[in-house]
């Protein structure tokens, strides 16, 4: 059926499932490519990581080939060819490496254009060319032949091509070669089997793993082994319980002379059958990748926790029906027991709420990984020396959260390299090693993660700061600057200074959107920075947005949420201490006066603005604000802290927050509309829906910008 | 008697129901409709969360699975005299462009086929009036 209806989407989703898959794959190649280039200028050896690295390439070959990829099969294919050269003793240099991070770089491009929406098919054929010039220019030394070895024909028909040119370059080498079988018990097989392989990786190189047929009973499953060591393998080496044989099969010969590249006389005898078995590698391949993870699309799961969520504020509704049952029936058992019964199921409800969270729960790594690679072209590119540490990468973050995360932190980590870190002589001159160090740490706090960019660059210049705020009229000439105001000054939209502005970026540094872009996940961000010693940008944002940790406040009988990581404290109001000055409230605290904004006329709500606060006590102030202007914001009581559900609160009443903000019906502008977004957000549903009554829907209050639209609104009106 | 509904939002010129008919409710007495195709569910009106600075005719927002549902009473929007504290009525939930509205309404009376059966309320002017 060649017009098959079907067909198509059937493309797209093989599309799909290439995507996510290759971009597993990839993503563990930049690690291990990474981990290559370590060992490499470590001078450790790094066989195994060039293996490790021709395996991925060669499963992401198999993928592409199967599922319709050809670019990037062909551009996989030529990589895997040069790999191969490597595997066989080709020479390792930063030209091919500088290669190799190319390719990766090139094969992230063109699966990043397979996405729904992505651009045109970038060309690969040139960079595939420069493979193939590199793989036929790399020296592979030849290998010896096979004469004289004691190797049974049914094994040696079993080599690949691979594993005899291997087997030819070790004999060279003049590696010990032996044979080992093992029995492996049949039920933990590939246990056994990756014990041995480990085992031998400690002592040599294992060359083919080749299964005995014929000799044994039926019954029992044999493999020889045949490997490589600089020393005869002893049977301590090897688990022996399932060890039954170890025969040398050959003797070293002395210094063996390569043989010119006089190839082998004749073909060799498993050739065909190698290259046959080569054939369905791919299959096989993909049959070992199935993995205990199953992949879904994370709109599903915000469905899940969406009927979670509604079906905690349908029990909460029936657990307080209960209650009022009992309040009026003290006596009855079945009132009773009925309470029991809704408590335990809202008990259980809590719990399948958590584990609908989790499941949205991914690790941090896989942002780290996307900074690594950053970092790495970035030294590639720059004249910076630089290494990247990442701690807790192991770090769990809501998929989405982290998804909103990477823009701002990879900005982040490429200010660190643009503005922080020195030049190496620069470094040198101060008398700090040459290479610049840049730390990504993260750890989870309660219900938030604390991500930590640190580096041990310049720090930010008070001086440079100072002067770029005057050109801009921010301060008055003179003006004496505290460090704490000049980290405040590095947010402020458009502002760089010239000692900021990168020669390698060219970016006009956009610490604004960074921060804007961590306040939409109601996160915050905090600078800390000591000049000539380095910078640290402190991140703190929810797990979840479908748990933001937050005070409920009480004003006029309504509830309201702010968010736990824009509140500094809460105090307690003590009448005698506020006093009337300018038309504001002041508190009277012993570490300074504190201005004062009443929620209820900030919101509107107060019937008469004439009922003064002092005339009653026992209020209480949520302490928001930056560095510059603190302020408290009055309110009724507290009601406790809650985990709340933030949902966006729709486009119908954006327009008179708008009014209320910036005290003008105008066309909203794009920035404005996103303060305002986290000024309307809404909790949906909370951890103990119960406790806030029938109002499931609570405002979420944005203490900045109800700080700043204070003014427009007449707060004090 | 009721006094003469007022020009907008409510408009018997502009909209005639689609093939797909209105749905018609009731407020202060008097039989009004909203075109079907847009309606997602009826609720129970279980009251609303206040939001402030929104126009006169919002009264406030509603959590329903887990949307957040901007809602509008219509007697306010129409100009009509309020509800009788207490008395029970209901929301119409529309969906307009992926964002949803409430309409409150004293109840929903029934569904209607044919056009000029009943007044149809002008939704995009009610969209305007309130955003």
């Amino acid at each position: 059926m060649p017009d098959d209806p079907t067909e198509r989407p059937e493309k797209e989703r093989s599309g799909r499932d290439f995507v996510a898959e290759a971009e597993e794959i990839l993503d563990a190649l930049t690690d291990d490519l990474r981990e290559l280039e370590t060992a490499f200028s470590a001078g450790r050896p790094h066989h195994e990581l060039i293996n490790a690295v021709f395996r991925e390439v060669h499963s992401l070959k198999g993928f592409a080939g199967l599922l319709g990829f050809p670019q990037i099969a062909s551009l996989s294919h030529a990589l895997e060819d040069l790999l191969s050269r490597l595997r066989l003793g080709g020479a390792l240099d930063g030209t091919v490496l500088d290669l190799l991070h190319d390719t990766l770089d090139a094969l992230l491009g063109a699966v990043r254009d397979l996405r729904p929406g992505a651009g045109v098919l970038r060309d690969l054929g040139p960079l595939r060319d420069r493979l193939r010039r590199a793989a036929s220019s790399s020296g592979v030394p030849e290998g010896v032949g096979l004469e004289g070895l004691d190797l049974p024909g049914s094994i040696r028909a079993a080599l690949t091509e691979h594993e005899e040119r291997r087997l030819r370059a070790l004999r060279a080498q003049g590696r010990r070669l032996s044979l080992v079988r093992v029995r492996p018990h049949p039920q933990s097989l590939e246990k056994h089997l990756q014990e041995v392989a480990r085992r031998i990786a400690e002592a040599g190189e294992l060359i083919s793993t080749v299964p005995v047929v014929g000799e044994e009973e039926v019954t029992a499953i044999a493999f020889d082994l045949l490997v490589a060591s600089p020393r005869p393998l002893l049977a301590a080496d090897l688990p022996e319980e399932i060890v039954v044989r170890i025969r040398e099969i050959d003797t070293p010969r002395a210094a063996a002379a390569p043989t010119g590249g006089t190839p082998p006389a004749g073909a060799p005898p498993g050739d065909a059958s190698a290259s046959a078995a080569q054939g369905v590698e791919g299959f096989e391949d993909l049959a070992a990748s199935s993995s205990p993870l199953l992949r879904v699309p994370v709109r599903r799961l915000d469905d899940v926790l969406v009927q979670v969520a509604d079906l905690s504020i349908a029990v909460a509704t029936l657990e307080r029906g209960v209650r009022a049952l009992r309040e009026r029936h003290t006596d009855d058992r079945l009132a009773r027991d009925l309470g029991l019964q809704v408590v335990g199921v809202l008990k259980r409800l809590r719990s399948l709420q958590r584990s609908a969270i989790e499941a949205r729960l991914v690790p941090l790594e896989q942002v780290f990984r996307k900074v690594g690679r950053m970092v790495a072209r970035a030294a590639r590119t720059s004249r910076k020396e630089v290494e990247l540490h990442t701690l807790g990468a192991h770090t769990e973050i809501d998929k989405s959260v982290m998804d909103a995360l990477t823009p701002p932190l990879m900005h982040l980590v490429a200010n660190a390299l643009d503005h922080g870190i020195e030049s190496p002589e620069e470094r040198e001159r101060a008398s700090k090693p040459r290479r610049g160090r840049v730390v990504l740490s993260a750890f989870r706090k309660g219900a938030s993660v604390v991500i930590d960019v640190i580096d041990d660059g310049r720090g930010i210049g008070l001086e440079g700061v100072r002067g770029a705020a005057e050109a801009r009229g921010l301060v008055g000439p003179g003006h004496e600057m505290t460090s704490e105001e000049a980290h405040e000054m590095i947010f402020r939209p458009g502002f760089s200074t010239a000692a900021m502005v990168s020669d390698v970026s060219g970016r006009g540094v956009g610490m604004d959107v960074v921060r804007r872009s961590i306040k939409a996940l109601k996160g915050t961000i905090v600078v800390r920075s000591v000049e000539g010693q380095g910078t640290t940008l402190t991140v703190t944002v929810p797990i979840s947005l479908a748990m933001v940790p937050a005070i409920i406040v009480r004003s006029r009988g309504q509830r309201f949420a702010i968010p736990l990581a824009s509140i500094r404290e809460n105090v307690r109001l003590d009448a005698a201490r506020v006093r009337v000055k300018d038309g504001g409230e002041i508190f009277e605290r012993p570490e300074g006066p504190l201005p004062l904004l009443r929620l209820d006329r900030l919101l509107g709500q107060a019937a008469s603005a004439a009922s003064a606060m002092t005339s009653d006590g026992g209020r209480y102030a949520v302490v928001a604000g930056g560095e510059k202007r603190t302020v408290g914001i009055v309110v009724d009581g507290f009601v406790g802290r809650r985990e709340v559900v933030v949902k966006p609160i729709g486009r119908f009443l954006l327009g008179e927050i708008e009014w209320f903000l910036t005290g003008a019906r105008s066309v909203p502008e794009p920035d404005r509309v996103l303060a305002t977004v986290m000024f309307t957000d809404i909790v949906g549903s909370t951890e103990r829906a119960t406790e806030l009554g029938d109002a499931a829907a609570v405002l979420v209050l944005d203490p900045e910008a109800l700080i700043a639209g204070g003014g427009n609104a007449g707060a004090t009106s | 008697m009721p006094a003469p509904p007022p020009e907008t939002p409510e408009s018997s010129r502009s909209v005639a129901p689609g093939p797909d008919g209105a749905l018609a409710f009731t407020v202060d007495g008097r039989e009004l409709g909203v075109p079907i195709g847009p309606v997602v569910e009826i609720v129970t009106h279980r009251g609303a969360t206040p939001v402030p600075h929104a126009r006169p005719a919002v009264e406030g927002i509603m959590a329903l699975r887990g949307r957040i549902i901007t809602v509008v009473d219509v007697r306010r929007g129409l100009g009509l005299p309020p509800r009788r504290p207490g008395s029970a009525a209901q929301v119409i939930v529309i969906e307009s462009a992926g964002d949803h509205l409430g309409l409150v309404v004293d109840s929903v009376t029934r569904v209607v086929g044919q056009p000029g059966e009943v007044t149809v309320l002008n939704l995009d002017a009610l969209l305007k009036e309130i955003s």
